[in-house]
């Protein structure tokens, strides 16, 4: 599971640096599919050896609580097999490449997400504050526009946003939000 | 009789209010493009519990469900973008429509026919539910079991345009839902020594990390491609003339039918609306008899269509509220919800809160006569929200994801686990596997197994009692038939000597 | 059995409350003497260690409720947050760990926590927490449906011993309050605890439960007894014992014996306490005491409890710390023999 779910570049599909000139709508390429075929047998394969290792530590039976994970594991080795399979077949008919697809945007928006998750639980800078530079942050990662013609709106929506959620929240709802830094 | 009491139930103050700002929520999250019925029910959990008061609560999430069904549609005509896969088939001439100056019409075919769908099958609700809880009363965990197994077959046989792809989803959701402690013995599973993981991820984070992480990540690896605002055609005309004699007389059939084909497919565990829609577009097409106009902006398929979506609602609440069992995504959420009031679904809820249920059913009722009124007059607001940029709205998502997720668990070891669903889902996304069997894995899988165990303990691991249960025998079998749903459009193409019919299959979040 | 746990554990509890003591004295000379006047000085977070909803999470909203209207928070406010997760021992592991020597940090604790740390095999447990008080209990019932052949607990624990799988048991999560009452029953009884847990099937909540007894599922359900009086009430189900150490009624309108009353030594109730953080001084300890005493002493406490159904079950200081050891001695050993631990 911790591999299937890393943001790890490396089993980045590596679409994003080869786009053929002919694109074609598709948006699964054709070594892409094969990577992930293969990381989802690699990590169907680890939960398995896991599930089975379990199953052998305090017994199978078809009551008992080992049974299901090896079920659901050796499910999940039989499908990825079976999608690394078609994906080699497609490869060899494989005809366009993938849209252009740029992974540094989410990337960092998704740095910026847990930056945010850690300085709200673990610092004194508190909801409003931490918010509001997280919402200027992101609103800046996901427009194409200039920053000059967007500031003003993006400040708005940040102060306003996390001001207007912090009090509703403690005020009237009762569920508690690091106040942090601020004297509110 | 009960209806009754739940109409004394909605009319109170308080409970109108629920219903009001449910169907405003769902207009405007079913408007919105990156944020459905499913993510929004979920975010609004911790908010709901505070208030301390489960009927005006699930009253105002049903409210949101049927909003989000109204709201889909307006996008889907306006912008050709649906706003939920459950308006796909309405933008099809829905969009026609608008570009023909017809936007009018086709907002209040869809409008009014979600209302005329909307009424019909929550009265088929009313009618089928009592019935069905008394009889539930005597399911056993065998019979459960079936269910599940029912449940099961019907959304893997309905995955969609690659089973492959599909069964991975589903067992993925499988694997997310046996992550913690075995409910049965307390021995914990792929927990890996993460204390947070003994009760499991709970579905909250999961449908955060699916739809709102996933959705806003995917987004932001394609923001070239996309305009950072969009222009919603504007409906032009004044006035309340919304549909011409002509328009009337083409809707009301397809309403009907779409009704028809909405309420029991929401019953089946297949996701919810898409199926049903696609359905009635089809079966509209070929009853036609313009078929010069299909493609151009024919108002049959906008009208039923749209009927199918919200008749599909009140099917899907028919096992949620008797059995515990949900068949869309939505309705997972409010299983959950259910859950976080001490209320189990089933039937013992009508016996233990029937206040609470047939206010449920009466505000469906309600929820509608709002809906039209919210929709048809003052479609210019809803618009205006079309044209909020995209940076911000799918800021406002993540920030609302981070927080429903704080806020619930208290916990941001639960918040880290969302964005990582998100990274998953961002390559679901981008390798095409669809979501919502995930989120039917996660829910299934472990009543399934849960049910399946309970039986062989019961029975001192007798498998016999699998077939000597008639009720449990006929529900396996009805499994067994319903491996062939997704080809039966293509077997009734064949008896017709028709080809180009398409498989069954759902969508994402409805 | 309650007393006897009780005076085992007393000693080992004053060795623990006087090592706090003196380790208090060493560390924050400043605030000591029992003194203690100005409590609390900033905001008091109370803890639950559960989802919103839940039994500890409302009693840390009716402390927070009390402490404000009654006026006792010495001008400052109470604040709750949830901390969800593994019967509490996620909660009970961030008192311990984050919040040492902060007597602004309370957290409400029960029964099923001391089940949790057991079950989950958590590092953790309430003896590293310094123990303040019991506040409320409930009750469990045993309960058959009306056309079971079973008319008291006699019977019922008769057949298990002879059979012990002829029974199956109904109730709350594996290593609950109800499970372990099953295993405290069979093995006060002298039947094979371990066998008779075994037949014991969880249900997630009291809706399931009632429709596993009433669809005849299980034969015996165990639960909190507000949750089945309705049931029992409307004479669909028969109670047939009371966990409390006398017999109340269980929602037949005449009281229903105790286990106890029934012939077998054995009281269990689902009780919930607070207890602070450890290496509290004892200036700390004292201000935190005096103020839940005074939360117990006042009459909107009273009327909490009233609303809530709560027995009042107030336990304080080194009662309610010997209190906590013995629970947790004998909910670690009957789960241990039934396989839990």
């Amino acid at each position: 599971m911790t591999a299937a779910m890393s943001p790890d570049p490396e089993v980045t599909p590596p679409e994003a640096s080869t786009v053929a000139p002919e694109v074609a709508p598709s948006t699964s390429g054709a070594t892409g599919p094969l990577a992930v075929g293969g990381l989802l047998l690699a990590v169907g394969a680890v939960l398995l050896w896991r599930a089975v290792a379990a199953g052998v530590d305090s017994g199978i039976t078809l009551g008992g609580p080992t049974l299901a994970p090896i079920v659901v594991t050796g499910l999940w080795v039989a499908v990825a097999l079976w999608y690394l399979l078609e994906a080699v077949r497609k490869r060899a008919v494989a005809t366009g490449q993938p849209a252009a697809v740029a992974w540094r945007t989410p990337v960092l928006l998704l740095a910026a997400l847990i930056g945010y998750a850690i300085v709200l639980k673990y610092t004194v800078v508190g909801y409003v504050l931490s918010t509001a530079v997280f919402v200027l942050i992101s609103a800046r990662l996901l427009s194409t526009r200039p920053v000059r013609a967007v500031i003003v709106r993006d400040l708005v929506t940040a102060v306003g946003l996390s001001l207007g959620i912090y009090l509703v929240f403690t005020r009237l709802l009762g569920i508690v939000l690091p106040a942090g830094v601020l004297p509110l | 009789m009960d209806l009754l009491s739940g109409f004394e139930t909605v009319l109170s103050p308080q409970n109108l209010l629920y219903a009001a700002i449910g169907v405003t929520i769902g207009t405007l999250v079913g408007v919105l493009p990156g944020i459905g019925p499913a993510l929004t029910i979920a975010l609004l959990l911790p908010v709901a519990l505070r208030l301390d008061d489960p009927t005006g609560t699930l009253i105002m999430f049903a409210g949101i469900y049927a909003g989000a069904m109204y709201g889909g549609s307006t996008t889907s005509i306006l912008l050709n973008t649906p706003g939920e896969s459950a308006s796909v088939a309405t933008s099809i001439e829905g969009y026609q429509m608008a570009r023909r100056g017809r936007a009018r019409s086709a907002l209040a075919t869809a409008a009014i026919g979600s209302f005329v769908a909307g009424t019909v099958s929550t009265v088929l609700l009313a009618f089928v539910a009592a019935p069905m809880a008394s009889l539930a009363v005597t399911f056993r965990a065998s019979d459960y079991f079936a269910l599940a197994v029912l449940a099961m077959v019907t959304v893997t046989a309905m995955v969609g345009a690659s089973l492959v792809r599909g069964l991975m989803s589903l067992t993925f959701g499988l694997f997310l839902g046996l992550i913690g402690i075995d409910s049965l013995t307390g021995q914990a599973r792929f927990t890996f020594g993460v204390p947070e993981l003994l009760d499991g991820v709970d579905i909250v984070t999961i449908i955060v990390g699916l739809f709102a992480i996933g959705e806003t990540l995917y987004l932001a690896s394609r923001l070239k491609t996309l305009p950072e605002t969009v222009a919603p055609l504007e409906p032009a005309g004044k006035g309340f003339a919304w549909l011409s004699r002509e328009d009337w007389s083409r809707s009301w059939r397809p309403w009907l039918r779409g009704t028809a084909l909405g309420f029991p497919f929401g019953a089946l565990p297949s996701g919810g609306a898409e199926i049903p829609t696609f359905m009635s577009y089809t079966l509209e097409k070929r009853r036609s008899k313009r078929p010069e106009e299909w493609g151009n902006g024919a108002i049959e398929g906008v009208a039923g269509p749209e009927a199918a979506n919200n008749a599909s609602f009140s099917g899907v609440l028919v096992p949620l509220l008797t059995l515990g069992i949900p068949t869309s995504a939505t309705a997972a959420v409010m299983l959950a919800a259910f859950g976080y009031f001490d209320l189990s679904p089933g039937p013992q809820l009508f016996e233990k809160s029937p206040t609470l249920v047939w206010g449920l059913i009466a505000s469906l009722f309600i929820g509608n006569v709002m809906l039209l009124a919210l929709n048809l007059p003052m479609i210019r607001i809803w618009v205006k929200v079309l044209q909020i940029p995209r940076p911000l709205l799918y800021t406002g998502i993540l920030v609302f994801a981070t927080l429903g997720v704080y806020a619930v668990s208290g916990s941001v070891v639960d918040v880290l686990i969302a964005f990582a669903i998100g990274v998953v889902a961002v390559f679901m996304r981008h390798f095409e596997f669809p979501i919502a069997p995930v989120i039917l894995g996660v829910i299934l899988g472990p009543m399934m197994e849960i049910q399946f165990r309970r039986t062989l303990l019961l029975s001192d691991n007798d498998l016999t009692v699998f077939v000597r249960r008639p009720l449990t025998l006929v529900l396996l079998l009805l499994a067994v038939a319903a491996l062939g749903l997704p080809h039966l459009p293509r077997l009734v193409a064949r008896v017709r000597g028709r080809g180009d019919a398409r498989r069954l299959a759902f969508g994402d979040e409805d | 059995m309650l007393k006897r746990s009780l005076a085992v554990a007393l000693p080992a509890v004053l060795l623990l409350a006087t090592g706090c003591a003196n380790q208090s004295v060493g560390d924050s000379p400043a605030p000591s003497g029992a003194g203690a006047v100005a409590y609390p000085t900033k905001t008091l977070q109370i803890m639950a260690p559960a989802g919103a909803g839940g039994g500890w999470d409302t009693t840390a909203r009716s402390m927070q409720k009390v402490l404000q209207d009654a006026g006792l928070l010495n001008g400052q406010s109470a604040e709750v947050r949830n901390v969800t997760g593994a019967a509490g021992t996620i909660g009970l592991a961030e008192l311990v760990t984050s919040h040492q020597k902060d007597p602004h940090q309370l957290m409400v604790t029960g029964l099923v926590m001391v089940g949790g740390v057991v079950t989950n095999k958590s590092p953790v447990d309430l003896s590293k927490t310094t123990p303040i008080a019991t506040l409320t209990a409930e009750s469990e019932v045993i309960v058959v449906r009306s056309d079971s052949k079973y008319t008291t607990l006699k019977q019922l624990v008769d057949d298990v011993k002879a059979n012990p799988t002829a029974v199956k048991w109904g109730g709350g999560s594996a290593g609950g309050t109800d499970q372990i009452l099953v295993g405290l029953l069979a093995k006060t009884a002298g039947a094979d605890a371990k066998t008779v847990a075994k037949q014991y099937v969880a249900y997630s909540g009291g809706g399931e439960t009632k429709a596993a007894l009433l669809s005849g599922d299980v034969s015996v359900a165990v639960s909190g007894t507000s949750e089945f009086a309705d049931l029992v009430q409307s004479g669909k189900l028969r109670a047939l014992a009371v966990s409390s150490p006398k017999g109340e009624d269980a929602g037949a309108g005449t009281p229903a014996p105790s286990i106890k009353e029934s012939g077998y030594d054995l009281d269990l109730l689902n009780w919930r306490g607070v207890v602070a953080p450890p290496g509290l001084s004892a200036g700390d300890r004292a201000a935190v005491l005096k103020l839940v005493d005074d939360l117990h002493k006042s009459a909107q406490w009273k009327q909490e409890l009233t609303a809530k159904k709560w027995q009042d079950f107030y336990k304080t200081g080194d009662e309610a710390a010997a209190f906590y050891q013995a629970e947790s001695t004998r909910i670690k050993t009957v789960l241990t023999e039934i396989g839990l631990g």
